[in-house]
């Protein structure tokens, strides 16, 4: 999850009017919680750190019976590696600092 | 939720037709003025600080800010929202500039003028090369981004909604060229200013900041975290993405030599200053999405979405989609009016008399620059039909224009440099960046590019260096 965004869609079935979307930090939802409930069939997800996700989504038809859990997703989130993420980061930091002063620098022996 | 379509497609025409009408009415008043291709491709050379300031502003306030501040702020969180506004930094770097740039080309037209005085030829062609490319695609993001906002609010068919907002600043700025640009750009940017404050204040009248803190904290921590990998690289990379295309993009320096020698450095750092809390006001809206039950199932939509809810909330009915439309319409047409306006210049002087050899006399000048419109716009509506994934696109263009930050400086401030070695700076910086943009991560294109530029300009100021041109041919 490079982005830090993913979004799940889910069978949008035509007697469905409500979705159910529950997320576990267990394969056995033993800790389930509530991540969406609605018309929607589809829900986007930001924010999650570093570690694996379990998701399960039902639908809930007009009589308010609800119909079989899904098949669990697995989602692993995962960041760039820390060394990597440094070095690009020093470039960075010393790309926009050397912009900044050289424009300050040339302004001020040029005005 | 997806975006609900609160306006009758009937009233999605008026508003935006009604809009259009007022702008080419207000394009054929302003233009009187544009006698003489100085007056119609640089407003006389004669704009005041508030109009200078009003249009820098307006200008960068584009689609992208309205729609993408959100969605950096909903996928990267308070770093997302932060690095979206260190774009102002760029505009805030160009007063410097500004100052330089009337020195050194009192004379001078648009940027293409500069490259081919320091860099000769070659340079001028990549920078010719890089800066179509890229204007146009920034155009096509704006397009697009009218059409689906059209779509979503108001129901009209993306390729009529899309094919509505381009007509209607390609005709304004048929008539008045930069004179009608600068006009409408004030007037749009009361109305971004006070739309933006409005929605902000009804947001923070139904959500407060910490249920929002706490709402992040309990379903989506990582966007309050300090450490998050995306978001700490999205602040450079959109810094110096900011950078490259304030410093090479002829929008900017169009502006530099309309406006007055001494009102030019001072409105660049005033729109600057008046833009930073523009994304941030934008990023807070999408981060109280979660808190306000907005479920998000179209990341480019956020803001949208969520100001329509929380003007909802406040009993607006459907006169919350007037208002989102009203902002969102004139935040593009500023800036696609700029963008057409700039880059027919481009055509117009640097492509027809620099590389065609003709000659421009009084005549002909009007139906070479409003063909130049029509083919700029054009090419953008062709692009556009695709209906492309807007920040993806823009994005990927990051390395080309950081790629040009350092030639900028260089060129301005620097007497002697090997201009070869800078060009091969330039060409490098555009591949490595893209490469990195596709292959390591989206947000290290113009990082890379600027990175790998600056090493090439800087050596170039110490290996075989020779005295620059000072003068334009």
């Amino acid at each position: 999850m490079p982005d830090e965004v993913e979004l799940l869609e889910f069978d949008d079935r035509a007697s469905a009017i409500t979705f159910r979307l529950e997320q576990s930090s267990t394969p056995d939802f033993s800790d389930p919680k509530l991540r969406y409930e609605g018309p929607d069939p589809a829900s986007v997800l930001t924010g999650l750190r570093e570690g694996q996700y379990h998701f399960r989504v039902r639908a809930i038809d007009s009589e308010d019976q609800p119909g079989a859990w899904s098949e669990p997703l697995v989602l692993h989130v995962e960041f760039m590696a820390p060394g990597q993420l440094a070095f690009l980061l020093v470039v960075g930091g010393v790309v926009a600092c050397s912009t900044i002063a050289a424009i300050i620098t040339g302004f001020l022996k040029n005005r | 939720m997806t975006l609900a379509v609160s306006l009758s497609t009937e009233t999605g025409w008026a508003i935006v037709i009604g809009l259009g009408v007022l702008w080419v009415l207000l394009g054929i008043w302003w233009g009187r003025r544009a006698k003489t291709s100085e007056g119609f491709m640089l407003a006389g050379r004669n704009v005041g600080l508030s109009l200078g300031a009003a249009t820098a502003m307006a200008t960068w306030v584009t689609s992208n800010t309205t729609m993408v501040a959100p969605l950096l702020a909903y996928e990267k969180g308070v770093w997302g929202m932060l690095a979206y506004a260190s774009a102002s930094f760029g505009l805030l770097l160009f007063a410097p500039l500004a100052f330089r740039i009337r020195r050194l080309l009192p004379e001078g037209v648009t940027a293409g003028d500069f490259f081919r005085m320091r860099y000769g030829n070659l340079g001028w062609a990549v920078f010719l090369v890089i800066t179509l490319v890229y204007s146009v695609t920034w155009l096509v993001t704006m397009a697009i981004a009218g059409g689906k906002l059209l779509e979503a609010l108001a129901n009209i068919p993306y390729a009529q909604g899309m094919t509505l907002i381009m007509v209607v600043c390609v005709l304004y700025t048929l008539f008045g060229g930069l004179y009608a640009v600068i006009g409408t750009d004030f007037i749009q940017s009361l109305i971004i200013l006070i739309g933006i404050v409005f929605i902000g204040f009804i947001v923070i009248e139904h959500m407060d900041v910490s249920t929002v803190h706490q709402h992040l904290s309990r379903d989506q921590p990582a966007l309050l975290d300090v450490m998050m990998p995306a978001a700490l690289l999205a602040i450079f990379n959109n810094m110096l993405f900011g950078f490259g295309e304030v410093m090479h993009n002829n929008v900017w320096w169009s502006r530099a030599f309309a406006m007055r020698e001494k009102v030019a450095p001072k409105a660049f750092f005033l729109s600057g200053v008046l833009w930073f809390p523009i994304p941030i006001a934008a990023g807070f809206i999408a981060l109280a999405a979660g808190p306000l039950g907005v479920n998000v199932t179209d990341p480019s939509k956020v803001g949208p979405e969520v100001a329509e809810h929380a003007l909802g909330l406040a009993g607006l009915g459907s006169f919350a989609g007037v208002i989102i439309l009203v902002v969102l319409f004139c935040s593009m047409a500023s800036s696609i009016d700029s963008l057409l306006a700039a880059t027919s210049d481009l055509l117009v002087r640097d492509i027809y008399e620099g590389l065609l050899k003709q000659e421009l006399d009084p005549r002909k000048f009007r139906p070479v620059a409003a063909t130049s419109i029509i083919i700029v716009s054009f090419s953008a509506w062709l692009l556009a039909l695709s209906g492309w994934n807007v920040d993806q696109v823009l994005f990927s263009a990051g390395a080309l224009v950081a790629s040009l930050i350092w030639p900028v400086i260089a060129g301005l401030f620097w007497k002697r440099l090997n201009a070869p070695l800078v060009i091969a700076g330039i060409i490098t910086g555009c591949i490595a960046g893209m490469f990195c943009y596709f292959e390591v991560q989206t947000y290290t294109g113009a990082l890379v590019g600027g990175a790998v530029s600056m090493v090439f300009t800087l050596a170039a100021r110490w290996i075989r260096p020779a005295d620059l041109e000072t003068t334009t041919s």
